[in-house]
């Protein structure tokens, strides 16, 4: 029997357990005149019959395939030759897996050496046996928590007690996963930064402006000099995205104020729908549109305006660049990708403000705009803000559009006309292909995730710390 | 539907004249043949109504009877309800308040507001009052917008409660100060006409006592039409009463006479707590 069809018996059975349960308890409620005599509803002593069915069983379920195969494995190790004890970790982690393949068929005993021969076969007879008696086991956990529920049941004893606590540890458990998740990969992305750091000063790195994240691999390599200042990399982020923010901000909070404030309920059912698709366009998309019509654009216009500033001797037009990957290009178009997350989180806030508040404006004689300028605006300011730093948090941890518009050249410069690169470009070019991971070169990789991340905490702390601060003003 | 309800709404029907004195000499406002309809739903029946300069008018009814239907066409704030329609003609001093050319924005300055729950806007309680001066252009300078802000504190005695925290933000005032800062921020804009929809009915027997009293003091200056639900209240801030009953205007007259000897039947089993 195989792992998917014990559990559905199991599930199959415990929704068994629930109708025996309900139907058990109607019968002991009916001597003593009506489920209103038991101490609580039918459903919740099914429920609680159901849950002592299901989960001993599945605990049985887990904890076996959790630990059989390494409880097997050791008791295989008993049965190894002398010498073989002896080997080092690796070779013995080598032996075993020779041992496993000959053991379901790959490869014949005679290539590995006779004397493994009772190893194999323990191993065979041992898998068997795991295979056998996991069933009967789980079966037979499952019938002994079917009959406890089934005792517990009685007109006095009040099963929503227990249904309703297993309930709140399941919604604990399930509340705690993302909290863990967490912490999981700021520990990983901690302890990889800290070896990074015993490699590079940590502040040759917070300070450092020059990136060229290159390590020699022999000592006379040229070119190799592997160098790793963060500087040009949060310049160049802070660029970009400033730039969407110029975009996404004044868009999409103006798109908000017309769509909740002046739209009619039918311009107001297209286009906010339109604007949603806006946010469902991948971001790859955005990325070649940005690489191959937006910046190849900005690049003509720039070098049309050269011209014509070259036959006219105005100098500053003369001598101006643009590259062909640039940060204008990179953040425009994330700025457009962003305009959805700002109008559609600020239209929830505006439509939120109480209408009293915006009778309240017209009772004293104020205008439709001066109504939304001066109470409405300022009511919804907090959720504004909160939308306003979740758009900057998502553009700080753009990455497609970077890479294809703005480049990987890590110059330290403000001029959105040159090509910068980012953060998040550069853990993904550190990362891609093959690595050894224990060079600065790699580490420096989760250095650059840390630094993001602790960037992007505090947007939001501050994001709730302002939207606290302003909250309840209009309860 | 018990059959004292069914005879009433088939005298309604029949007979819709309304009784009492619905007109005067010289009003402030004059109504005549109002219909307000929701949609497809007509809310107020033709309604004619004078309202007199200088005067408290309490607009008493069951739920549902159009009254604060009827208060909130006096300033157009039902425009800002779509599917609402509103015939019929509304004069403020022989001014048609729904001519096309008439700016809405003037007459809200000139008939304003108060409404039943407390409404300032999330700012300190100084802007709450200088927001109509500002939005209207009242004061040229700081010096008579402060003098402003404290006049219209003070006529609402609200003054010696909040001189010492004008900046703070005025929904950390209890119910009964936010209304009358509603008050105050009203006049402050100094208008001829207040509307007030049930401006009590979210606060205790000692704010409601205090805002009373302050409706009274305004009674030598403005207009004032209420609608309430408390007929005690009518009878106490009230010169005349109006009785809305289904959309329709049954009764007006003087308030005394309205709770001592009303006129018409409905009038009589609302005020005797047989409907309502």
């Amino acid at each position: 029997m195989n792992l998917s069809t014990l559990l559905l018996i199991t599930f199959v059975a415990s929704a068994g357990a629930y109708f025996i349960g309900y139907t058990r308890s109607q019968q002991i409620a009916k001597p003593i005149g009506g489920v209103r005599h038991l101490a609580t509803l039918p459903s919740y002593y099914a429920s609680m019959m159901s849950i002592w069915a299901l989960v001993p069983a599945l605990i049985a379920v887990v904890l076996w395939s959790v630990l059989d195969g390494s409880i097997i494995s050791s008791l295989v190790k008993g049965a190894l030759p002398t010498e073989a004890k002896q080997m080092s970790q690796e070779n013995l982690g080598l032996l075993m897996s020779q041992v496993e393949n000959v053991a379901i068929g790959i490869g014949s005993i005679e290539t590995l050496g006779i004397e493994y021969q009772p190893a194999v076969e323990r191993l065979k007879s041992l898998t068997l046996v795991s295979k056998q008696s996991m069933p009967v086991l789980v079966i037979v956990i499952l019938i002994i928590g079917m009959l406890l529920g089934f005792r517990a049941i009685s007109p006095h004893y009040n099963a929503r007690y227990a249904v309703e606590k297993i309930f709140n540890v399941t919604l604990f458990v399930c509340s705690s996963i993302a909290i863990f998740t967490t912490f999981g990969i700021v520990f990983s992305v901690l302890l990889e930064s800290l070896a990074f750091f015993q490699k590079v000063p940590f502040f040759d790195f917070v300070l450092g402006t020059h990136w060229s994240p290159q390590i020699a691999i022999r000592a006379d390599q040229a070119g190799a000099s592997g160098s790793f200042g963060v500087i040009p990399l949060i310049v160049g982020t802070l660029l970009i995205s400033f730039i969407a923010l110029l975009i996404a901000v004044p868009v999409g909070l103006m798109s908000a104020v017309y769509l909740s404030e002046y739209a009619s309920r039918r311009v107001r059912g297209i286009v906010k729908p339109a604007l949603e698709i806006l946010a469902g366009v991948p971001t790859v998309v955005y990325g070649f549109f940005a690489a191959l019509t937006v910046a190849p654009a900005i690049r003509r216009y720039g070098d049309a305006l050269r011209d014509w500033g070259a036959e006219r001797d105005i100098e500053f037009l003369a001598n101006l660049a643009v590259s062909s990957e640039s940060a204008l290009a990179a953040g425009l178009v994330m700025g457009v990708m962003i305009i959805p997350f700002v109008s559609s989180l600020s239209d929830d806030v505006i439509n939120a403000v109480p209408q009293s508040l915006r009778d309240g404006s017209y009772g004293l004689g104020a205008t439709q705009s001066e109504t939304i300028k001066k109470v409405v605006f300022p009511a919804a300011l907090p959720g504004i803000v909160g939308g306003v730093l979740l758009a900057a948090s998502r553009a700080i941890g753009e990455t497609m559009i970077v890479v294809m518009a703005a480049g990987l050249a890590a110059n330290l410069t403000v001029n959105p006309l040159e090509a910068v690169t980012t953060v998040t470009v550069q853990i993904v070019t550190l990362l891609v292909g093959d690595q050894e991971f224990d060079s600065a070169k790699t580490l420096a990789a989760f250095a650059l995730g840390l630094f993001l991340f602790v960037i992007t905490l505090a947007l939001n702390v501050v994001a709730l710390k302002v939207v606290k601060k302003y909250r309840e003003q209009y309860d | 539907m018990n059959t004292a309800q069914q005879s009433m709404t088939e005298i309604v029907k029949e007979t819709y004249q309304t009784s009492g004195h619905p007109l005067l000499d010289d009003p402030k406002m004059r109504v005549r043949g109002a219909n307000v309809f929701y949609a497809q739903k007509q809310a107020i029946f033709d309604v004619n109504l004078d309202i007199g300069k200088n005067q408290v008018i309490s607009m008493i009814g069951p739920s549902g009877c159009g009254k604060s239907t009827f208060l909130r066409c006096l300033n157009r704030m039902n425009d800002t309800i779509d599917i609402c329609r509103v015939e019929g003609q509304l004069l403020l001093e022989s001014q048609d308040i729904y001519d096309k050319k008439i700016d809405v924005v003037e007459l809200r300055a000139r008939v304003g507001m108060v409404f039943q729950k407390p409404n300032p806007f999330p700012k300190s309680i100084y802007e709450n009052v200088a927001y109509g001066a500002r939005i209207h252009g009242l004061t040229d300078n700081k010096v008579q917008l402060d003098e402003l802000v404290e006049k219209s504190l003070i006529r609402c005695g609200l003054w010696n409660e909040v001189k010492d925290r004008l900046e703070e933000p005025a929904t950390g005032l209890s119910g009964g100060q936010q209304q009358r800062l509603c008050i105050a921020r009203a006049i402050a804009v100094n208008p001829e006409v207040i509307l007030m929809d049930e401006p009590c009915s979210a606060l205790d027997p000692i704010a409601t006592a205090t805002v009373e009293e302050l409706i009274h003091e305004l009674s030598e200056n403005f207009t004032i039409c209420i609608v309430t639900h408390s007929m005690q209240q009518a009878a106490r801030v009230s010169q005349r009463t109006a009785y809305f009953h289904l959309g329709k205007l049954i009764e007006v007259n003087d308030t005394s006479q309205v709770f001592t000897n009303p006129e018409h039947q409905l009038t009589e089993e609302y005020i005797t707590g047989r409907i309502g």
